[in-house]
C-alpha cells in the first residue's frame, strides 16, 4: 500500500508541473517540426533551429525526429488531431500519398510570398514538389550518390584515387585491382539488406538506353526488360563471379570505416560521418557510369504544410520554413545539399571544409532520378523493407533465384497494387 | 552397502548442483554482457577479443546515452504513465472484485465469465478500433491515450476476486450484523485482510505497464508521450540510417537504465513477484 | 437479527457502484473494440475519412495475399520452435529448481530475471548477441570450429535467432507455473511410489506428470497463445526480414494498419489471428478431454 501511495504522490506531482510548464508557456507560440534525420545531419537541424528560436523569441519550436517510416505512421496516427506536426519534412516520393489522401496544404501562394521562387532550384528537384499538377512542397536539398575511395587502400594497390569510372571495363578493372580475399579486403561493400543496394539497381537501369522503372502513364512495372535484368546482373557478377564485393554484407558502412572494402556508395549525409574518421583520407567520384549514359538514384527533402486550421500556426511555420531553406547553408555543413542555387552558389557554401566533396554531389544534378513521385510508390520504395522490388534484388544476391525470375515476380506484385 | 549408497547419493547431488550451476550461468549471462558491453568505450566494443571485465571501463556510455537521446523524457513519460495505471487499475479492480465476490446480482455469473474471456483474447485484436476510439477521443499522444485501455484488463480483476473470496463469509457477517455498510465493509475488513493479493497486483500492474510496448507505440507519437519502450524501440528501427542504433556501447547503456525499476523491484520483491505470476496462472 | 436498512443506503449500495467504474472502462476499451473489430474488418478504412464498406472482400484479398501467408507460415515455425522447448524446458527447470539444493534460489531468480526485462532491450541485446561479426555467441561457436553464422541477416537463420532470444526471455514463467504445480503433487504419493523402490524416471512418469496435469495443460494453452502473437523480438530484433523471413501475423497486421495505413484491412488481419487462436485453444482443449477418457 505505501507503493501505491508513493506513486499517487508521484503521479500527482508530475502532473502538477506538467500544467504549471504548460500555463507558463503560454505567451508562446509552440510549434511542432518533424522529421526523420537520424544520423549527424540531425544535429546540423537542430543548430537551425535553435538558431530561428533566437531570432524569434515568441516561437518555440519542438524538433522530433524518428526514423522516416515511423515519422510518417506518427504523423498519419496524429493527422486531424493537436497532437500532429506543423511543419513536416519528407521526401518527395512520399508527397503523392500524403497529397492524395488530402493531408497537404497546397504551396504556390506561400511559395510566392516568400520568395522561394522556381529560378533558385534545379528543375527535376522542383518539378518533384508537384502532385497532379498542384505544388505541395518546399525543396529542401536532395541527394543523389556518390562513391567514397578510401585513398590509402588505392594508393597501395597502385591505382590512381582519382580514376573516373566511366565505363564497365574502368570500373571492374579498378575493383579486380581492390580485391584481396587473402588479406579479408574487397573492393566494394554491396549490402544484402541495404535500401542503398535497390538504388545502385535504379540508376544502372536508366543508365541504360530504354531503361524505365514503370511505364509512360506510371501504372504498370517496366522494369523486368532486359534493362533491369541487365543492371541486375551486374550486381550479382559483383559478388558472386567477380567477387569483389564480400557476400553476406551486412554492415556496408562499418565495413568502409574499418578498412575492409576500398569503396561504398553512399550519400552526402555520411560526409560528416566520415570526416570525423581519423586516419581515413576519402575521395569522392560520381555514381559509377557501367552503361550507356550516365544516371544515378537521388531522394530530396522537401518541407510540406500539414493541413489544419489554426492560422496562427500555419503562420509561425511558413516563418520556420522559409528560415530553413534560406540559413540551408548549415544544412549543408550537415552533410546534404541544399536545393536552393543562391545558397549553394554563396560563399559561405563554397567555403565549407567538405565543399570539394559535396561539389560532386552537385555536379550530378542533372541526371538524378527520383523514385515514380506516385502515390503506390509507399509500398514498392526503396524506403519500404516490404517492398517486392526491393526483396526481389535481395533474393537475386542472396542467390535464392535468377534477376530474371525474381524481377518478373516483383513485376506481377507491382502491377497487382496497381490494380486495387 | 551404504558407502555406496552415499557415493550415489554424492555423485546425484553433485550432477544436479553441476546442473544448477550451468542453467544459473546460461540465463544471468545475458544481463551481465549488456552491462559489461555498457560499459565500454567505443573501440574495445568492437575488439575481436572477447572480455568480460572492460580494459577500460568508463561510464561515456551513460552520459552519452543521456544527452544524445531524451532518456529522461521517457523515463518521465513512463513513471507518469505507471502511476495512472496503478492508481486507476487498484481503485476499479478492487471494487468490481468486490462485487463479484461478495455481492448477489442478477448475471453475476454471466458477467465473470464475460470478464474472464477476455483475458486470453490479446490487445492486438482489437487494435485498430481502439485507435479509432482514443483517437475519436482526442487522446491520441497522450498519457491518459496509453493508461485507459490498459487499465481496462481483466486479470487484476480475476486476481482479486479469487483471493476476496477465500476471506470468511463469517467476518463480513459479523459486521453486517453490527450495522456496516459493504463499504465500509471492503475499506475496514476485506482490503486489509487482501494486502497480500493487492501488492501482487500492484506489482504485477507496474511491470507489465512498465513494459507494455504495443499499445504504446500505437498512441504515444512525441516526447509528449512516448514511453521507454516505444522510444528504445525507434531508435533501434532505424538501423541503416542511425547512427545510434550501431553503437552498441550506448545501446547497452540505454538498456540498463531501461531495465533497473523492474529488475531492482524484481529483486527485493521476487516473493511476491513469483507468487504473482502463480496466482494469476492457476485457476481458482 | 439484521438491521433493516433504508431504500437510500439500499440504492447506495447496490453493486452497480462497484461494478460501474471497471466496466465503464472494460465496454469503451476492451469489449467494444473487440466486437467492433469484426465489424471494421468489413470495411475499406484509411487513416482519414469515414471508410466504406465493402463486406468480406477484405478476407477475399487476404485469402490471395502471400504476404499473409507467409507471415502465418512463420508464426506457426516460430510456436513449432518455441513450443515444445518452453514447455519440456519449462518442467525440467522446474523439477530440477525443485530439489533442495544449495543455491536453488540464485537459480530461480535467474530463470526468471530475463521475463521482467521489456521486449525492447530483449530484442536489442540479443541483436547484439547474435550480431555476426562481433557477437558473443558466434565467439563461443568458433571454439567448437564453427563458422560464424549470420543469424538475423539470413532468410534461414533469423527466426531461430529470434527463438533463441524469447526462449530466454519467457521460459522462466513457464518453470514459475510448473514450479506452483509442483507444489501440489501430494507428498504422500511420492512417498509411496519412493517406498515402493521406484526410479526417479517411473516416480516422475507414474506421480508427478499425471499431477500435473492440469498445469501443463494451463501452459500449453499460454504458450501456444502468447506464441501466436509474438510483435515486440521481431520489430526490434529483425522488422520483419531479412525477405520476409521473421514477419509474423502480428507484425503484418502493424504494418498493414499503422504504415499502410489500410485500418481496414489491419481488422480483418487481426480478426483472423484472434480465429486461429481460438481454434487452437479448442483444440488443446478438445486434446485434453479426450485424453481425460
Amino acid at each position: 500500500m505505501k507503493r501505491s501511495i508513493g506513486k499517487l504522490v508521484g503521479g500527482g506531482l508530475a502532473v502538477f508541473l506538467l500544467l504549471f510548464g504548460v500555463a507558463l508557456a503560454a505567451d508562446q507560440i509552440t510549434i511542432r517540426f518533424w522529421g526523420g534525420w537520424t544520423g549527424p545531419d540531425k544535429f546540423g537541424m537542430e543548430k537551425i533551429v535553435s538558431n530561428f528560436m533566437g531570432e524569434n523569441p515568441d516561437i518555440k519550436v519542438e524538433f522530433f525526429t524518428a526514423p522516416w517510416t515511423e515519422v510518417f505512421t506518427k504523423f498519419s496516427t496524429t493527422f486531424g488531431t493537436p497532437a500532429g506536426p506543423d511543419l513536416l519534412a519528407m521526401h518527395v516520393s512520399d508527397i503523392a500519398q500524403f497529397a492524395s489522401r488530402g493531408m497537404l496544404m497546397r504551396v504556390e501562394e506561400i511559395a510566392k510570398q516568400n520568395n522561394l521562387l522556381e529560378e533558385d532550384f534545379p528543375p527535376l528537384v522542383w518539378q518533384g514538389q508537384f502532385y497532379e499538377g498542384r505544388q505541395y512542397g518546399i525543396p529542401l536539398d536532395y541527394h543523389p550518390l556518390a562513391v567514397y575511395k578510401n585513398v590509402a587502400m588505392f594508393r597501395s594497390v597502385g591505382v590512381d584515387p582519382g580514376i573516373a569510372f566511366d565505363s564497365k571495363e574502368v570500373f571492374l578493372d579498378t575493383l579486380q585491382k581492390l580485391t584481396q580475399p587473402e588479406k579479408q579486403q574487397y573492393a566494394l561493400a554491396v549490402g544484402i539488406n541495404h535500401p542503398h543496394t535497390m538504388r545502385y539497381w535504379y540508376g544502372w537501369l536508366f543508365q541504360q538506353e530504354g531503361g524505365e522503372f514503370l511505364n509512360e502513364e506510371q501504372n504498370r512495372a517496366a522494369f523486368n526488360s532486359e534493362q533491369g535484368v541487365a543492371a541486375l546482373q551486374f550486381i550479382y557478377d559483383l559478388l558472386y563471379t567477380y567477387k569483389v564485393a564480400p557476400l553476406h554484407e551486412s554492415d556496408i558502412d562499418k565495413d568502409f570505416l574499418t578498412g575492409r572494402v576500398a569503396m561504398v556508395i553512399e550519400g552526402p549525409w555520411w560526409v560528416p560521418g566520415v570526416r570525423e574518421q581519423e586516419n581515413l583520407e576519402v575521395l569522392l567520384a560520381p555514381f559509377p557510369k557501367v552503361f550507356d549514359k550516365p544516371a544515378v538514384w537521388a531522394g530530396s527533402h522537401t518541407l510540406t504544410l500539414p493541413k489544419q486550421a489554426n492560422q496562427q500556426r500555419i503562420t509561425a511555420a511558413i516563418k520556420l520554413l522559409s528560415y530553413i531553406v534560406n540559413h540551408s547553408v548549415e544544412w549543408g555543413n550537415a552533410g546534404q545539399i541544399p536545393a536552393s542555387l543562391r545558397v549553394i552558389q554563396s560563399e559561405a557554401y563554397r567555403n565549407l571544409p567538405d565543399y570539394k566533396h559535396f561539389k560532386v554531389f552537385i555536379d550530378q544534378a542533372d541526371c538524378i532520378h527520383f523514385e515514380p513521385l506516385i502515390v503506390q510508390n509507399a509500398s514498392f520504395g526503396s524506403d519500404n523493407q516490404m517492398s517486392p522490388v526491393l526483396n526481389a534484388i535481395f533474393s537475386v544476391l542472396l542467390g535464392e533465384k535468377s534477376a530474371e525470375e525474381a524481377l518478373d515476380q516483383a513485376a506481377e506484385e507491382v502491377n497487382a497494387l496497381f490494380m486495387e | 552397502m551404504i558407502r555406496k549408497q552415499r557415493r550415489q547419493r554424492i555423485l546425484v547431488v553433485s550432477f544436479l548442483a553441476f546442473l544448477l550451476v550451468f542453467v544459473t550461468v546460461l540465463f544471468l549471462a545475458p544481463i551481465l554482457w549488456m552491462l559489461s558491453t555498457s560499459l565500454k568505450p567505443k573501440a574495445e566494443v568492437f575488439e575481436p577479443r572477447i572480455r568480460w571485465i572492460p580494459r577500460t571501463p568508463t561510464i561515456d556510455n551513460y552520459v552519452r546515452a543521456f544527452t544524445l537521446l531524451p532518456l529522461v523524457t521517457w523515463m518521465r513519460n513512463s513513471a507518469v504513465v505507471v502511476a495512472f495505471t496503478l492508481v486507476l487499475t487498484c481503485f476499479c479492480d478492487i471494487l468490481a472484485a468486490y462485487a463479484f465476490a461478495r455481492l448477489r446480482f442478477r448475471g453475476k455469473e454471466f458477467l465473470y465469465a464475460l470478464v474472464l474471456l477476455t483475458i486470453m483474447i490479446p490487445i492486438y485484436s482489437s487494435a485498430v478500433p481502439l485507435y479509432k476510439v482514443i483517437r475519436a477521443m482526442g487522446l491520441i499522444d497522450t498519457k491518459t491515450g496509453i493508461v485507459l485501455p490498459q487499465a481496462a484488463e481483466a486479470v487484476g480483476v480475476f486476481l482479486l476476486t479469487q483471493f476476496f473470496r477465500t476471506i470468511p463469509k463469517e467476518l463480513s457477517e459479523a459486521a453486517k450484523m453490527d450495522g456496516a455498510k459493504e463499504w465500509t465493509i471492503l475499506w475496514r475488513i476485506i482490503i486489509p485482510l487482501a494486502r497480500p493479493a493487492i501488492a501482487v497486483l500492484v506489482i504485477l500492474t507496474f511491470a507489465n505497464t512498465w513494459n507494455s510496448f504495443f499499445w504504446p507505440l500505437i498512441v504515444a507519437q512525441s516526447n509528449a508521450s512516448i514511453t521507454f519502450p516505444v522510444g528504445m524501440g525507434s531508435v533501434m528501427s532505424g538501423f541503416h540510417e542511425g547512427a545510434e542504433a550501431r553503437e552498441y556501447g550506448l545501446v547497452m547503456a540505454t538498456s540498463v537504465v531501461a531495465c533497473l525499476p523492474t529488475v531492482i523491484t524484481f529483486l527485493i520483491l521476487q516473493k511476491r513477484f513469483v507468487e504473482g505470476i502463480s496466482m494469476s496462472g492457476l485457476k481458482g | 437479527m439484521v438491521m433493516k436498512k433504508g431504500i437510500g443506503i439500499r440504492i447506495l449500495e447496490s453493486p452497480l457502484w462497484f461494478l460501474l467504474p471497471y466496466f465503464l472502462l472494460f465496454c469503451v476499451f476492451k469489449l467494444g473494440p473487440i466486437i467492433a473489430n469484426f465489424v471494421v474488418s468489413g470495411y475499406d478504412l484509411d487513416i482519414v475519412g469515414e471508410g466504406t464498406f465493402v463486406g468480406l472482400k477484405n478476407y477475399a484479398t487476404l485469402l490471395k495475399d502471400r504476404l499473409f501467408w507467409v507471415a502465418l507460415k512463420n508464426t506457426l515455425y516460430y510456436l513449432g520452435l518455441v513450443g515444445p522447448v518452453n514447455v519440456i524446458g519449462g518442467l525440467f527447470l522446474a523439477l530440477l529448481l525443485n530439489h533442495h539444493i544449495r543455491g536453488r534460489t540464485i537459480a530461480r531468480t535467474a530463470v526468471f530475471m530475463p521475463y521482467v526485462i521489456m521486449v525492447t532491450v530483449v530484442g536489442v541485446l540479443w541483436r547484439w548477441i547474435l550480431e555476426s561479426r562481433h557477437g558473443i555467441l558466434n565467439y563461443y561457436l568458433g571454439f567448437f570450429g564453427i563458422e560464424p553464422v549470420p543469424w538475423l541477416t539470413s532468410p534461414s537463420t533469423a527466426m531461430i535467432g529470434i527463438f533463441i532470444a524469447s526462449a530466454w526471455w519467457t521460459i522462466g514463467y513457464n518453470t514459475v507455473i510448473f514450479l506452483a504445480g509442483l507444489q501440489d503433487v501430494p507428498r504422500e504419493l511420492v512417498e509411496a511410489a519412493q517406498i515402493d523402490g521406484a526410479s526417479p524416471l517411473r516416480k516422475l512418469i507414474s506421480v508427478i506428470l499425471p499431477c500435473l496435469r492440469p498445469t501443463t495443460f494451463f501452459v500449453v494453452l499460454t504458450t501456444i497463445i502468447y506464441s501466436l502473437q509474438v510483435f515486440g523480438q521481431v520489430y526490434t530484433m529483425t522488422g520483419g526480414g531479412p525477405r520476409y523471413a521473421t514477419l509474423t501475423v502480428v507484425q503484418y497486421l502493424y504494418i498493414a494498419g499503422f504504415r499502410l495505413f489500410r485500418l481496414g484491412y489491419s481488422a480483418t488481419v487481426s480478426a483472423v489471428l484472434f480465429a486461429v487462436i481460438l481454434a487452437m485453444s479448442l483444440g488443446v482443449l478438445r486434446f485434453l478431454k479426450q485424453t481425460v477418457d
